[in-house]
């Protein structure tokens, strides 16, 4: 009797997992296509047909999706890995990108493949045809640094022609309000200026041929400090300004033409959709910001931070672990008891 | 059974203890130089030595840099000189890492320049006059207006 009750119950379970899974599927939206674009421009056909098996099954507006792929839930997920994949990337659009944009896109390409973030490893496991050979991974390499060759030469310094008074108020007083209003991202996040007076936490260089110099504010600063980033504290602030490389008599490289100023601060409230960070990025002399509208953090900063930066709560340039505690600490010691010397005689 | 069980769990609590004293040994940590009352300057890197430097000063350092007045006293600088290295986070880009040395440069009351090195040792290839004439020959980074 107990058997027959269980097999009935047994059954009836069935039946409801059936109807609902029956019943999902009228929630099932499938995802928009167009139609596929030829070979990317500008991009050897070696290298477009290792993007093309590889990537565009997501990054672009033609997707070859299985009968799996297309059945709630999995539909769900996959589908919003497709919007997010195709905000960041699309292969379809590739046309409509500056020179300076696909080459910062190739060089995060390659960041991504070589770091074995994409394809999405969960994304290779059931699709292994995505998957990159070492060798794929070296052509995709040799193309992202030829986009860099153009940038090989590096222009003599000159020595710059401004006053005494004009290179002074550059570092110890804020720019007086010779733009005539302050840049605001799309985002809502406004040029900071006082970034110049905040500690220089690192330094960089990329092989675009700039230099760049990160600040952070004091409770990032505070943060690195302590370890204390996973999460930032809401709050943290950092500024990359970022210039040309010039070359001195010497041979030392030094900054040159301003290029930008990369913004990044912690607010999880209101930039929850970016790991709680908001991006701001001003271009130029005018400091023209970056992005036509909120969304362009979403479809151009983040994507390289999340995938290669979340060791270190998405933000690059942390400085590195390289600096021996015990020969660091002394120097402090040392410095210390000089002042406290100095202290003691004045006194 | 119970003994095999028994060694193996001793000699995996003594591996581990011994990768996590292999950890705190290292000692390596991350660093920010703290310039105090000075502030950032500018910074270079050596391609054929591999450093990164940042320079930092005061008001006076500043102006001493512009050569309006190579005698200005209470100027003050601070070189800080790091090792480049790769950043393993993005292809093509290098960061400054472990902390070479910290030059400084001061004028006295008189005007007179005083160098020091405050951490680690002044490059071979170079003499005191050389490191001072580097020293003087930046230029602070210039922002837009």
């Amino acid at each position: 009797m107990k058997h027959i009750k269980r097999n009935k119950l047994l059954v009836i379970t069935l039946l409801c997992l059936g109807l609902s899974f029956v019943v999902l599927q009228f929630f099932n939206e499938p995802i928009a296509q167009a139609s596929a674009k030829g070979q990317l421009r500008d991009v050897p056909a070696e290298v477009s047909f290792i993007l093309e098996r590889s990537c565009y099954n997501c990054h672009s507006n033609t997707q070859q999706l299985s009968f799996f792929d297309k059945l709630a839930p999995i539909s769900w997920i996959v589908n919003k890995d497709i919007r997010r994949a195709r905000e960041v990337m699309n292969f379809s659009e590739w046309d409509k990108l500056s020179d300076a944009e696909r080459k910062g896109k190739f060089y995060a390409i390659f960041n991504m493949v070589r770091a074995g973030k994409m394809p999405l490893p969960s994304y290779a496991l059931t699709h292994p045809v995505s998957k990159l050979s070492e060798n794929e991974i070296e052509t995709i390499k040799q193309f992202a640094s030829s986009l860099s060759e153009k940038d090989a030469f590096i222009p003599l310094h000159t020595v710059a022609d401004t006053t005494q008074a004009f290179r002074t108020q550059q570092i110890f007083t804020p720019p007086r309000a010779a733009i005539a209003e302050v840049p605001v991202s799309p985002n809502g996040i406004i040029y900071n200026a006082e970034f110049k007076s905040w500690k220089v936490i690192g330094m960089s260089t990329l092989i675009d041929n700039s230099i760049r110099i990160i600040y952070g504010n004091e409770i990032a600063v505070k943060a690195i400090a302590e370890e204390n980033f996973h999460p930032w504290p809401d709050g943290s602030a950092i500024a990359k300004a970022v210039f040309k490389q010039t070359r001195k008599a010497s041979g030392e490289i030094v900054p040159g033409d301003f290029l930008n100023m990369q913004y990044m601060v912690k607010d999880n409230t209101n930039y929850s959709g970016t790991e709680g960070w908001g991006f701001a990025k001003f271009n130029g002399q005018e400091l023209k910001p970056t992005g036509k509208t909120a969304l362009f953090a979403q479809q151009s900063c983040i994507s390289c931070h999340r995938q290669l930066a979340s060791s270190t709560g998405f933000l690059f340039n942390v400085p590195p672990k390289v600096n021996s505690k015990q020969l660091i600490e002394n120097y402090l010691k040392t410095l210390q008891n000089e002042k406290d010397t100095i202290y003691t005689a004045t006194k | 059974m119970k003994k095999i069980l028994f060694i193996l769990l001793l000699s995996s609590l003594m591996f581990a203890s011994c990768s996590k004293k292999a950890e705190s040994d290292a000692g390596e940590i991350r660093f920010m130089f703290d310039a105090g009352d000075l502030r950032f300057i500018s910074s270079s890197f050596n391609p054929i030595q591999q450093t990164m430097s940042a320079l930092y000063g005061n008001q006076q350092a500043v102006v001493l840099l512009s050569g309006f007045n190579k005698r200005l006293p209470h100027s003050s600088f601070k070189l800080v000189t790091y090792q480049m290295q790769a950043d393993p986070n993005y292809f093509g880009s290098k960061v400054n890492g472990e902390l070479l040395s910290v030059e400084t440069l001061k004028t006295d009351i008189k005007g007179n320049l005083e160098y020091e090195i405050e951490f680690g040792k002044m490059p071979s290839s170079q003499n005191k006059g050389q490191r001072i004439a580097n020293i003087l020959d930046h230029e602070p980074v210039k922002f837009p207006q």
